[in-house]
């Protein structure tokens, strides 16, 4: 096999790009090909992910690209337009279609529209186990013969099969050009095949179309508007005659058959599929009920589908904080040693702008982030386990008609529920929505899904305002706040700005299937690896930027002499033990600090905005902690702890507590959390939804709307509760 | 534009089907558990053409698996099941051919076309 020895030049990595339906397993093929060794990044001008990897067989190195999953080349949804693009437009050395063996017929008709393009295709007939025990059985050899591809079968999450894949893929790829194989192809009928063999010929006169002018004939007739774009693109001539011929011929078909031409074209296909079928696939097994539908009677029924939801979402949340507790301590208390560890490295008592840059700025800050880590990690974990289990199709099953009467359809549930780990991810989760009306109107109301970032906020205010049997209701009374302005939003865009129906929700059922813990290693990591990198990226940088603002400028030089006269003649009472001298000199250093924020930039902005914000109840302090919680809302904790020169703060601060106790009323702090809830998200947020969304302008709109919402509503219920007398002192 | 023309003339004779839809056709959201329908028609191109690409094309059989009434619905079809969202139950219409007990599901080879 190996004595044809490939050149050198054509030695270097071939593209084999995985194709298949949702639910294939073709992620599973694809972490089992490529291992550690893949990457993930953008397809050009558009935000669907691209996963790449490459895999080393023998002397041949392969570049597999994963493509978003189809169920045929017609794109609805953007995914599956990147994915359409890339096998036409990319032209991949070769394609492997990954079927699911334990469903055939549908996963077949990918691979009959990838036989009529004339790609180099590798059928591989994926959970062959999984068909077996369906009772199923594949004639690999038969099915190879008659769709004039190579077949292999292959078992992805035990990795079987994955060798005699690659030979496949090897020897496609070095059959160049590839000799016309004997395939049947797809018999569209009397009343069709004629017109298509003439529109056919028009199209091979062309030298550009010549390669698939059967493929371009069908995909025209179909009337696919990206096909007849990309064939005036690609020939120089005029297509005029081409076009006008295919308008006659669709006007005079549907005239014949009384519908749509491209669904009599499916039609035929699954005819042929059906035939197929019917020649190599047996049933060895009498089908019985699978053990999915018998669980599905209960998921899915009508009065138990959503208590079952409600406690598995429950379930999800409290493992996530329960678990990650102790973790998120460790790494609060490693922060907090390795501040003290680059603290010391200055002499004692010596103050140095660099010391302070990297404790204060940069290791507090980046810190104040990555505490949360764990949880989110914990939380993208389940996600995780309910997404590759199959549960969450199920999920959208049973939310689907409460998500319906808000205008959004259940699909949109997933990324909604991500909300509550990370805003980031989550927006990226609308990637699956198919129209960019429903992406939109899920996009805009997503932070107001209270983020995990958004929790140390609530977990400082809570215990330091509220009787301890209230502060569990006020948590959710906080969290349902957000659901309920979330739903009304979509109510409000679905009749202003992105009127008209939804996407069709149509969605398969995946059969459940234990997860694999690889899998779901590497799903939590993509995720994870996204927050990750906005905490070392965009946090980073704002911290850097909010610490440069409040230590600069520094108060005059009257007011340092002052603290420096005070700090000597503290230092020279006789009368003061040791322990009271420190005392003494802490506090001292701590008004220092409050007089040199209220000097810095950020002191000086959040005292400009205070009269703004003062009907909201917050006075100047507040207002310039919620500046810093314009960069990731958990800095807000933080800030405050500066601002009331406690010196380090954290939501478990009793110190800081009692302040706030000492100065504000439960309503005021009610009112901080509301705002927090709900006005402008972080950059992060913002700069996703810019990206995702592909114009600034939706992001300054959210941050617009947002704030204002919260300005509003917290100016209303500041002045209703103040003027009824409600949590005031 | 072209495309939008032709899209309100499919609006306008699907209108006409609307007030009388040929008999024995109902909407979907008439069908109960377990029963076995044939999809007679669907409202609006875009659906039709998705769920013909899903294996549901005009004339094929499912079975209904899941969901009553107003909520969504899970149908089986070519051995895979499908979830249809609330919206689309009013706008897929179909013929009644079973109202069977035990295993409605019908068999590859009872589908119509074939490979010839």
């Amino acid at each position: 096999m190996s004595a044809v020895a490939t050149p050198p030049s054509k030695r270097a990595a071939r593209v084999v790009a995985l194709a298949g339906n949702p639910n294939s397993g073709k992620t599973t093929i694809f972490n089992a090909l490529t291992g550690a060794r893949q990457h993930v990044g953008n397809y050009p001008g558009v935000t669907v992910e691209k996963k790449e990897g490459t895999v080393k067989f023998g002397d041949d190195v392969f570049t597999v690209v994963d493509l978003p999953g189809t169920y045929s080349l017609t794109a609805f949804s953007l995914e599956e337009i990147v994915a359409g693009n890339f096998l036409i437009d990319g032209k991949p050395d070769a394609v492997v279609d990954i079927v699911d063996a334990s469903n055939p017929e549908r996963n077949l008709y990918l691979a009959v529209q990838l036989m009529e393009l004339g790609a180099p295709v590798v059928l591989a007939l994926n959970m062959s186990d999984m068909a077996r025990e369906k009772g199923l059985s594949i004639d690999t050899k038969k099915l190879s013969a008659l769709l004039g591809m190579p077949v292999v079968a292959t078992v992805g999450h035990k990795g079987r099969g994955l060798e005699e894949l690659l030979k496949a893929v090897r020897t496609i790829c070095r059959d160049d050009p590839l000799p016309p194989k004997p395939a049947r192809r797809v018999d569209y009928g009397r009343e069709i095949e004629p017109h298509l063999d003439q529109l056919a010929a028009r199209l091979a006169v062309r030298p550009a179309c010549a390669g698939h002018a059967r493929w371009l004939a069908l995909k025209l007739l179909e009337g696919d508007g990206d096909t007849a774009n990309r064939i005036r693109s690609l020939c120089p001539e005029d297509c005029g005659d081409i076009f006008r011929e295919t308008d006659k011929l669709r006007k005079h078909l549907e005239g014949v058959f009384g519908e749509e031409i491209g669904a009599v074209l499916t039609d035929r296909r699954y005819g042929f599929i059906a035939g197929a079928c019917a020649e190599v696939v047996s049933q060895t097994a009498e089908a019985r009920i699978s053990q999915s539908e018998r669980v599905d009677r209960i998921v899915l029924n009508r009065w138990l589908g959503l208590p079952i939801f409600a406690l598995l979402m429950f379930a999800t949340f409290f493992l996530t904080f329960t678990l990650g507790q102790p973790l998120m301590d460790g790494i609060e208390a490693g922060f907090g040693k390795l501040g003290e560890a680059v603290a010391a490295l200055w002499p004692a008592g010596g103050e140095s702008r660099l010391k302070s840059l990297l404790v204060d700025g940069i290791i507090g800050g980046v810190g104040g982030v990555l505490v949360f880590l764990p949880n989110i990690m914990l939380l993208f974990l389940a996600i995780a386990f309910l997404e590759d289990s199959g549960y969450m199709a199920r999920a959208a099953f049973v939310m689907d008609r409460l998500m319906h009467r808000i205008g959004l359809h259940g699909k949109s549930f997933i990324p909604l529920l991500i909300g509550f780990g990370c805003t980031v991810p989550a927006i990226m989760a609308t990637r699956t929505l198919e129209t960019r009306r429903d992406r939109l109107a899920t996009l805009l109301v997503l932070p107001l899904m209270s983020c995990s970032a958004r929790l140390p906020i609530y977990a400082l205010l809570i215990p330091a305002f509220f009787p301890p049997e209230w502060q569990g209701p006020m948590l959710w009374i906080v969290y349902a706040i957000g659901i309920a302005l979330a739903v009304a939003g979509v109510k409000l865009l679905r009749i202003t700005l992105f009127k008209g129906e939804s996407a069709p929700f149509v969605m398969e059922l995946p059969p459940y299937h234990l997860p694999t813990l690889r899998g779901l290693l590497v799903h939590m990591w993509e995720r994870s690896w996204m927050f990750l990198r906005k905490a070392g990226t965009v946090i980073l940088g704002i911290s850097i930027l909010l610490w440069a603002m409040s230590v600069w400028p520094k108060p005059g030089p009257e007011t340092m002499a002052k603290f420096e006269r005070d700090r000597s003649a503290i230092e020279a009472r006789k009368d003061l033990s040791g322990e009271d001298r420190r005392a003494a000199l802490e506090k001292l250093e701590h008004e220092q600090g409050e007089a040199e924020l209220e000097q810095s930039l950020i002191g000086r902005i959040g005292r400009g905005v205070a009269p703004a914000l003062a009907p909201l109840g917050f006075d100047w302090k507040i207002s310039t902690s919620l500046l810093g919680a314009l960069a990731a809302k958990e800095i807000f904790v933080a800030q405050m702890g500066i601002v009331y020169s406690v010196g380090q703060a954290d939501e478990e601060s009793q110190s800081l507590r009692e302040k706030l106790r000492e100065n504000y009323s439960p309503l005021q702090g009610f009112c901080v959390m509301l705002f927090c809830l709900i006005s402008m998200p972080c950059m992060a947020t913002l700069t996703v939804v810019w990206r995702e969304s592909g114009s600034w302008k939706w992001a300054l709109f959210q941050a617009g709307a947002l704030t204002a919402l919260a300005y509003t509503l917290t100016l209303a219920v500041f002045q209703a509760g103040s003027f009824l007398g409600w949590g005031t002192r | 534009m072209n495309f939008q023309d032709k899209a309100k003339t499919k609006e306008l004779s699907a209108a006409c089907v609307r007030s009388a839809p040929p008999p024995g056709v109902v909407p979907l959201a008439m069908a109960a558990v377990g029963e076995t329908c044939e999809l007679a028609m669907v409202r609006g191109a875009n659906l039709r053409q998705r769920l013909a690409d899903m294996g549901l094309g005009l004339g094929s059989r499912f079975r209904v698996e899941a969901g009553e009434g107003k909520g969504p619905m899970v149908i089986s079809v070519r051995g895979s099941r499908l979830i249809l969202g609330c919206g689309m139950i009013h706008k897929i219409f179909i013929r009644l051919t079973s109202r069977d007990s035990k295993s409605g599901r019908p068999a590859a080879s009872q589908q119509k076309g074939s490979a010839s």
